[in-house]
């Protein structure tokens, strides 16, 4: 049940994603930064009550794995080339006729990210299903464990 | 290429720091480990901030006798602690000073947090001299060691009381387990006997019920409820021992390959790998986001993020545990009721 949280932490910033395509950096840096913390403390204690803590150091450090496996993708493919698709769009559109290539390619306003977050938006609802699929599996588990602890 | 290796050596050592500060508190605090890995993961999350404070106080001549702070301080403080921490049993049952404690170092991070937050503001905003900000670093300090005090009052002054409670709980509790195990024990011995080396819980489960019934009906209905509700602790009790033989189930303790070989385990890495990986993207995107909306203050927003990270930690962890308390509380209660009315039913069965 305490995944139930991650749940609705990731819906809230998903919901805040898709009000971010209108271009309120604000909320996304808040809602964002409170969702990824929020993972941290409630995924690490679940898998303690879950696996046991025991063996809870090379489970964590497993765990800890996921954030930079899920950003190598997401951040070093998607949102990357998407941008560089905008970018060049946006430089074909200025008609740099100017001479040099080497450029920075640059790109501008609203559009270069909105793609971006929608995907991510996704992925997050999609993250957010699975963990409602670890509570339902998890639930009776849970039920008794704090059975036991009040007796 | 230098830089890479520094890195890496780097994030070694911070992960080591990580692993060893949360594992020990964890199995210290069974019963609230969302406060403990909360409160952990939020401090990790304000120490940035905290480093930029003391070392804006002391005003260092050059980079490398930063860097030489930073590389040797932490190293030393945990050298130092070495010889005062050491392993402590951990308490099945969860004591009520626990709950304060908590609450105060929340309160302390709190503050901590909005300190240094309105710390920066000010030292973005008017340019201060050196003498406030190193009165603002000492002030942050402080704080900082004030959870200290937390042990401290436990150990010295509630140190007897405690003791007394211990003492005074302790003999029918002890009585209380006796009676279960030797209950256990015996009636293990029976339900194993009967049910010859079935595996199977459930098949477990179905041979024992109709032997409830035959028992108790001589004693009267109360004592049937007893008896049936020890028993079906034991039944319970056998069945995970049969369990343990097959493998661990949830809550005991298990290695990484067991892990793996669950479906729970698979299912909580791909919603991290999802979930904390788009959080991590935008993170590292902000520059270019903000970049690209026109705005050149990208130090605020970075700021921000920081700050509502160490908010989602603490809170992440505060409002798990209440949640899982106070819902799973409810669920009990009707969990209850409701074998409560099954009973009921199956008593008035038997009386016709």
């Amino acid at each position: 049940m305490a995944l139930a949280v991650i749940q609705a932490m990731m819906s809230l910033g998903l919901l805040y994603y898709v009000m971010g395509l209108v271009g309120h950096v604000y909320v996304v840096g808040i809602a964002n930064g409170f969702g990824y913390g929020a993972h941290w403390s409630i995924a690490l204690a679940a898998a303690s009550e879950l696996f046991g803590v025991k063996n809870f150091g090379t489970l964590y450090n497993f765990l800890t794995m996921a954030s930079p496996a899920g950003s190598l993708f997401l951040s070093g493919f998607v949102a990357s080339t998407i941008y560089d698709y905008y970018a060049e769009q946006q430089a074909k559109h200025r008609m740099v006729q100017s001479l040099n290539n080497n450029e920075l390619l640059l790109c501008e306003g609203n559009v270069c990210f909105s793609l971006t977050c929608g995907i991510l938006a996704l992925v997050c609802l999609f993250a957010a299903s699975l963990s409602l699929v670890i509570v339902h599996r998890t639930r009776r588990f849970y039920a008794q464990l704090y059975v036991e602890s009040r007796r | 290429m230098q830089l890479c290796v520094l890195i890496f050596v780097g994030q070694n050592g911070s992960t080591y720091y990580n692993t060893a500060a949360l594992v020990s508190s964890v199995q210290s605090f069974p019963e609230s480990r969302g406060h403990v890995v909360g409160i952990l993961k939020g401090f990790v999350g304000l120490s940035g901030a905290i480093w930029t404070q003391i070392i804006a106080m002391l005003k260092l001549p050059d980079q490398a006798s930063i860097i030489f702070i930073i590389a040797v301080g932490p190293a030393m403080v945990s050298l130092a602690l070495i010889f005062i921490i050491r392993p402590v049993e951990s308490y099945k049952q969860s004591r009520a000073s626990d709950e304060s404690g908590f609450m105060f170092i929340y309160s302390i991070c709190l503050l901590l947090a909005a300190y240094l937050t309105g710390v920066l503001l000010l030292e973005n905003v008017l340019h201060l001299d050196q003498t406030t900000i190193s009165l603002f670093a000492l002030v942050l300090i402080i704080l900082i060691l004030l959870p200290i005090v937390v042990p401290i009052l436990l150990v010295f002054f509630s140190g007897p009381q405690s003791a007394d409670q211990e003492a005074l709980l302790e003999p029918p509790m002890l009585e209380a387990t006796k009676s279960k195990k030797v209950i256990g024990e015996s009636s293990t011995s029976t339900t194993s006997s009967s049910t010859t080396k079935v595996t199977k819980h459930v098949e477990n489960e179905k041979n024992v019920p109709p032997k409830l019934e035959v028992l108790p009906l001589s004693e009267g209905p109360r004592d049937m409820f007893q008896i049936q509700a020890r028993l079906w602790q034991a039944v319970t009790k056998a069945v995970r021992k049969i369990k343990l033989k097959n493998g661990p189930s949830r809550g005991d303790d298990f290695t990484l390959s067991q892990a793996m070989a669950e479906a729970d385990f698979w299912v909580m890495f791909f919603s991290l790998v999802m979930g904390a990986g788009s959080g991590l993207t935008i993170i590292n995107n902000m520059g270019q986001i903000c970049q690209s909306l026109g705005d050149n203050n990208v130090n605020v927003y970075v700021s921000v993020i920081s700050i509502s990270n160490f908010l989602g930690r603490v809170g992440g962890g505060y409002f798990s545990e209440v949640i899982v308390r106070y819902v799973y509380h409810l669920y009990y209660i009707c969990y209850f009721y409701y074998l409560y009315g099954a009973k009921i039913d199956k008593m008035n069965h038997i009386k016709r």
